[in-house]
């Protein structure tokens, strides 16, 4: 019960939270310098400009805007890109977020599958020939970024022995190679957690009142130590989530992958400012929900921690 | 035991530090090669900018590493990216290391109203993509020094780049602290209970005073290992900026910037497969290096394991 109320208020104290977040980014981009229709066919007459500017409210006080674009948010809009003007930003989400949280989760798999394994027995065997050789993986995972993995496994896989598909998105075949290029580097960083967590967990008193009570290695490891050694994993896994689901600029971009990634860079460097404020809105969203998922699921795991 | 001698706290660590020869290794490769970098100008008269009629062309005695798509000698470039690289990410690392340790030891000295308010700032920019952050900080930056600067005509020619460069350092440290403030504060906060902290506010020590002489220096290992581990998270910040073309600006080069040029080149007919391998290979071998340092570090001044 007690438990309840504690995430109630959390949950409630999200909003606020969120309204800061929301208005620094849209702040942000419109103090950076440049518009969005800096692009557009120059030289536009002056009465354009100021037309353009009118209907996006951009003439508007920073204040006003915001109000504006609070409104909509309210019932569910925001706003139209000023990019692709044919589309609000609602629907460019819509249309990108289911694929880019396909490609996420199954990246994510990838990363827990190989990296909790492979950060498992490196701990329980530390300082030994596996310890040292699955620490040289998992930082090597982490060593070798996207955009250089995804085009070296496509010309292997695609080009070279023409395996996978080399781009776009449908089949079950097409997300192999996206998948493994998003979810190796966090494979690494994943191993390296669960080894320090599992180190740790198997150095505490519990664990030797486990082996003084003649338990067998298997009990202690995965009964006892694995449950407090997975700890630091899961505080990392929040904010991996969010980051996976949003989707990732350069996997993205190499498959030619419609997700929401591509966007969240582009319209950043476009001053696309609705679009910008709508996708950090949805990612500030999802953090701070995945982080206090996190939180009480650590209570749950560990009962020495209370919920704050 | 013959060696019955104690030992100070740093000696432990260093010894413990040789005991890890991937570490010891690191640390000698990366020197080696500062030393070799910094060298290099001045033994060769090859220009990393200057233009030839030798295109894509592969090794050879005369350019080591081939030449790329303008006929730069890509050894010289990949050396020349190779120091802004290393450049941006310790210079970066800085940056952040000196706003996270103020604003982690601020709020973890002041503690109540001031730590919590402190603290949820540091949250709300958690939440916010950093991508998303940083192309914003980096263009207002220069938009305000093109403004400011324009006037004195600083903003031309080599000058430019170098602010450019300031600019990258500033916006990669600035997105870059917040962990290391959080790692701070905690540590502050334990540190400030501590009988010594007690004793020095007895003796009439200022919060200063306390801070500066007392409670930052006590926070030092943990900062050097994580500042260690930021460098490389910088440098692989730094390529991804570069490979989308708002990083180091050609033609200075970083080793991204030599990365995204020579993946530009691929194409299913042929590959110039030196100007990527001979950029990616540096930039891997540095960023293990730089991890495998930050471990060995770690494990030499974790004061858990000192014994």
């Amino acid at each position: 019960m007690e438990r309840l109320t504690h995430i109630v208020k959390r949950i409630f104290f999200l909003i606020p939270l969120v309204l800061v977040i929301s208005f620094l980014a849209f702040s942000l981009v419109r103090i950076a310098p440049g518009g969005p229709f800096d692009t557009e066919r120059k030289p536009a007459s002056p009465e354009i400009e100021r037309n353009l500017a009118a209907r996006y409210h951009l003439d508007q006080p920073l204040w006003k805007q915001y109000l504006f674009f609070l409104q909509g948010v309210s019932h569910g809009d925001l706003g139209a890109s000023l990019k692709y003007r044919n589309h609000t930003v609602t629907d460019i989400i819509k249309q990108g977020m289911p694929i880019s949280i396909l490609l996420g989760v199954l990246s994510f798999g990838l990363a827990l599958g190989l990296g909790v394994p492979l950060g498992f027995i490196a701990a329980i065997r530390k300082g030994s020939w596996l310890d040292y050789s699955a620490t040289l993986l998992a930082l090597s995972a982490i060593c070798v970024p996207g955009f250089i993995l995804a085009p070296l496994l496509i010309l292997l896989f695609s080009i070279h022995w023409e395996i996978f598909p080399v781009a776009l998105w449908g089949t079950p075949l097409h997300a192999v190679l996206p998948v493994v290029s998003l979810g190796v580097y966090f494979a690494g960083r994943v191993a390296r957690l669960t080894r320090e967590g599992m180190i740790t967990a198997l150095q505490s008193d519990f664990i030797i009142t486990a082996r003084a009570k003649g338990l067998s290695d298997f009990s202690i490891y995965f009964k006892h130590a694995f449950r407090l050694g997975i700890l630091p994993l899961l505080s990392y896994s929040g904010p991996l989530l969010a980051d996976l689901l949003t989707g990732s600029f350069i996997v993205e971009n190499i498959f030619q992958i419609p997700g929401i990634g591509v966007f969240m860079v582009n319209s950043s460097l476009n001053r696309d400012y609705t679009m910008v404020v709508g996708l950090a809105l949805v990612y500030s969203v999802l953090l701070l929900v995945l982080n206090l998922l996190v939180d009480i699921l650590y209570s749950y795991l560990d009962p020495r921690i209370k919920l704050q | 035991m013959s060696t019955n001698r104690l030992l100070s706290p740093s000696q432990l660590a260093w010894r413990r530090f040789k005991k890890n020869r991937l570490a010891l290794y690191s640390a000698c490769y990366l020197a080696a090669l500062l030393v070799f970098i910094l060298l290099y100008p001045f033994f060769s008269k090859v220009n990393p900018n200057d233009l030839s009629d030798l295109l894509n062309s592969p090794p050879s005695s005369e350019h080591l590493f081939g030449t790329d798509d303008h006929g730069r000698d890509l050894f010289a470039r990949t050396l020349f990216g190779t120091r802004i690289s290393l450049l941006v990410g310790a210079v970066g690392a800085l940056v952040s290391l000196f706003i996270g340790v103020i604003w982690g030891a601020a709020a973890g000295y002041l503690g109540g109203k001031v730590d919590s308010v402190m603290m949820r700032f540091v949250d709300v920019l958690y939440c916010l993509p950093s991508i998303v952050f940083v192309i914003a900080l980096i263009t207002t930056l220069e938009g305000l020094a093109q403004d400011y600067f324009s006037s004195f005509k600083l903003f031309q020619g080599d000058s430019a780049y170098l602010i450019r460069l300031l600019f990258l350092f500033t916006g990669l440290g600035a997105i870059s602290w917040l962990t290391m403030a959080r790692i701070v504060r905690g540590q502050v906060l334990s540190l400030r209970q501590m009988p010594f902290v007690e004793a020095s506010k007895v003796l009439g020590a200022g919060p200063l005073r306390i801070l500066f002489r007392h409670i930052i220096p006590n926070v030092a290992g943990v900062a050097i290992v994580y500042l260690a581990l930021t460098v490389p998270a910088i440098i692989l910040n730094e390529s991804f900026l570069s490979y989308l073309g708002i990083g180091v600006q050609p033609p200075q080069a970083s080793l991204g910037s030599l990365i995204a040029g020579g993946a530009g080149q691929i194409n299913p007919i042929r590959i110039y497969w030196w100007s990527i391998l001979f950029p990616t290979s540096l930039l891997v071998t540095v960023l293990l290096s730089l991890n495998f340092l930050a471990d060995g570090l770690r494990d030499a001044l974790d004061p858990r394991d000192a014994k």
